[in-house]
């Protein structure tokens, strides 16, 4: 069996959460950063941080892992499970709160593509800049040059300012370096995001070709049919935990199935569950569903709202209430939203004729977002939404209170049936 | 595969002396560090490179009019005040410089730093490098002084010896005292920008604080002890004064400046060493 090329054993990487401060003016937030800054800077011993889990977030828990050379490895999971997290750590710019990693031979990163390219310099000097970067010695990025030039297809702009070459050309470049440079370790955090087809292709091809070399490579990407073609093996990473390791269909299939079941979204709490579900518009409509200020105290008409659910795992649901001057009428609640893709519904509440009394009236829709997986848990309620509108009486002669002179009396004014009999 | 580099991420941070041992290692990287640096402030200027020259030059100019002119400084050596002035300013300007520098650096090496890893020593040491070129041309504004001065008196306003190479430790001295406050500066000026106002008007008040644009003899001989105790700038300014123009020249004084200094110096190399493993979260 050969050796290991990169060996991760048990790493975590915790991150303290820290809320935004602000006293008077004086922005605060960087006092707790700084704080546990010099904390750590202080200790003369590295402590092992507390399990505490309340105000930190655990980026990465317990993470272990094998890559053997040549091996060209994927990792997915969800938006924020921890990958580019931890292609930072192996890539030295984040350190781990726990665990080692050892790794054998050069390492090229690539994790914020063509970010750091410098415009105004040529594209050869800015090859030699990320070569430098990746610490590879000058000599050695000379060497290479033809050879990413070529990759990049930038031989006729070798001696251009980046600037000035076509658009999409620092990804280009920076995909090249990456590939060209002769490391034996390529870390590459979504490469193959950008691009045209054309591009993507020949990167794909060049992640094959480097690996068939002996290169290791992890890549993070969030496109399947990309990982399918070139992978062999898959990390499947969920809230900084390792869920599977295996062949690259069998991950893919597991991740696939938990993702369209929506199981595998964030647990949602407070503000972005409300933000979940947003009430993008609340009216008043008449009985032809027009839009109106005013209702005529004969006619029906709607009490209409558009509600945005953007997540499948949330259900949204109305609650109309009707409220006169200080005191509550009622409350009537709209049936649940619920959709696997972001939807917008548009919902609306029948307001009968003869019901409402000549008042001016408010409505006051709330959106109510509850969590799937925790029925238990308190639902978060968006920003309400406040619509007042007057009930008018425009026939009077059709009103039940037609005999009425001046506004009636009451709350409400429901056109009731009554029954009279002589009594015995 | 005995040929490659091994690398090892431990929870640990990395001991002093291996942090030291991959500056060297790195070493390459400083003058692309440097030059980064320096043409940062050229970018998108109508002047470019030429503001790196006309910075330090405007308030040679200003101070140079404001105590001939308007309030004459008396200078006890007898030299005119131009060569005076600039023959402490010289290495004052180092310090003041690199403290205007220092602590934007790290912000400006921001993107670099989050995607590639190397010794972050190297970012204020690299930093330096616009303060350099500040020096060396401060030097040749000394000499076109010093050549106006010996055309116009007809007399050599400079003493010409082995003296003059107290200029080297005093320009080291006043490198390390810059880098002495400028890295912790550095470090938090990541959370809070305030520190780059502050240090810069610091430096300003500290120039006054400074025998740089006046004589020590005006500062009374009881409080003097005060000023070099406090202020490891003021020793150092007078080394460089004592090396171009002469002069007397307290080496007791010198050497608790320099004392003070390298304790100083060391202090802050290791905070900054020490801090560098937590600054990855930072940025």
């Amino acid at each position: 069996m050969t050796p290991a090329r990169v060996s991760v054993r048990n790493v975590s990487k915790m991150f303290p959460r820290r809320k935004a401060t602000r006293v008077r003016g004086i922005s605060t937030d960087g006092w707790p950063a700084l704080r546990d800054l010099l904390q750590k800077t202080m200790r003369r011993e590295h402590e092992r941080h507390t399990r505490e889990k309340r105000d930190q977030l655990w980026a990465l828990d317990n993470v272990s892992f094998d890559v053997a050379p040549g091996e060209i490895v994927g990792i997915i999971g969800r938006n924020g499970a921890g990958k580019s997290t931890l292609l930072k750590i192996l890539a030295r710019v984040l350190s781990p709160t726990a665990g080692h990693i050892t790794m054998h031979g050069r390492v090229v990163s690539m994790l914020e593509l063509g970010i750091g390219f410098a415009p105004d310099l040529t594209v050869r000097q800015n090859i030699q800049i990320q070569g430098r970067l990746a610490g590879i010695p000058g000599k050695r990025v000379l060497a290479s040059e033809e050879r990413i030039l070529e990759l990049s297809g930038m031989t006729p702009f070798r001696d251009i300012p980046l600037r000035l070459c076509p658009s999409g050309s620092a990804v280009q470049l920076g995909f090249a370096t990456m590939m060209g440079l002769g490391a034996e370790i390529v870390l590459a955090d979504e490469v193959l995001a950008v691009g045209d087809a054309a591009f993507r292709k020949m990167c794909e091809e060049q992640v094959e070709a480097v690996g068939a070399a002996g290169v290791s490579v992890l890549f993070v990407s969030h496109d399947m049919a990309a990982i399918r073609r070139i992978c062999s093996r898959v990390i499947w990473i969920d809230r900084g935990h390792v869920v599977q390791i295996g062949p690259t269909d069998d991950v893919i299939a597991a991740y696939m199935t938990e993702l369209l079941a929506g199981r595998l979204l964030a647990p949602l709490t407070g503000d972005a569950l409300a933000a979940s579900c947003r009430l993008l518009a609340a009216r008043l409509l008449d009985d032809s569903h027009a839009p109106v200020g005013a209702l005529s105290i004969t006619n029906a008409g709607y009490l209409d709202c558009l509600v945005r659910v953007s997540r499948p795992d949330v259900t949204a649901l109305v609650d109309i209430e009707l409220w006169l001057h200080e005191h509550h009428l009622f409350t009537v609640t709209s049936p649940p939203m619920q959709a696997p893709q972001p939807t917008t519904f548009r919902t609306a509440v029948h307001l009968p004729g003869d019901f409402l009394n000549e008042q001016q009236y408010q409505a006051r829709f709330r959106v109510r977002a509850v969590a799937h997986y925790d029925s238990a848990g308190a639902p978060a309620i968006t920003t309400e939404e406040r619509l007042d509108f007057r009930v008018i009486n425009v026939h009077r002669e059709q009103s039940v209170w037609n005999e009425w002179t001046g506004t009636s009396k009451g709350f409400i004014s429901p056109r009731l049936t009554w029954r009279l009999s002589r009594a015995q | 595969m005995s040929s490659q580099p091994t690398i090892v991420i431990e929870a640990r941070p990395d001991t002093i002396g291996a942090r030291l041992r991959s500056l060297w290692q790195y070493r390459a990287f400083l003058g692309f560090l440097s030059k980064e640096i320096v043409m940062r402030r050229a970018r998108g200027t109508l002047l470019g490179f030429w503001w790196v020259l006309l910075r330090p030059l405007m308030p040679v100019v200003t101070l140079i009019f404001t105590f001939t002119s308007v309030k004459p400084v008396e200078t006890s050596a007898g030299v005119p005040y131009s060569v005076f002035f600039l023959s402490g300013y010289i290495t004052w300007r180092i310090f003041q410089s690199a403290l205007n520098f220092l602590p934007r650096t790290m912000t400006w090496t921001q993107s670099i730093m989050r995607r590639a890893y190397f010794p972050r020593l190297l970012v204020p040491f690299a930093g330096l490098a616009p303060t350099l070129i500040e020096f060396a041309l401060l030097l040749v504004a000394f000499v076109v002084v010093v050549v106006s001065a010996w055309w116009n008196d007809g007399q050599l306003p400079l003493r010409v010896g082995w003296q003059m190479l107290g200029l080297i430790p005093a320009v080291i001295g006043a490198l390390m005292f810059a880098l002495t406050v400028g890295m912790p500066t550095a470090v938090i000026a990541l959370f809070f920008r305030d520190v780059r106002y502050a240090i810069r008007s610091f430096a300003g008040v500290f120039m006054f604080l400074t025998p740089v644009v006046y004589p020590v003899t005006f500062i009374p001989e009881q409080y003097r002890w005060a000023m070099y105790a406090f202020n490891p700038m003021a020793a150092i300014v007078e080394l460089s004064r004592w090396a171009l123009i002469g002069g007397a020249l307290n080496t007791g004084y010198l050497a608790l400046s320099f004392a003070t200094n390298i304790i100083l110096f060391i202090v802050s190399v290791v905070f900054f060493l020490r801090a560098e493993a937590y600054l990855g979260d930072q940025l």
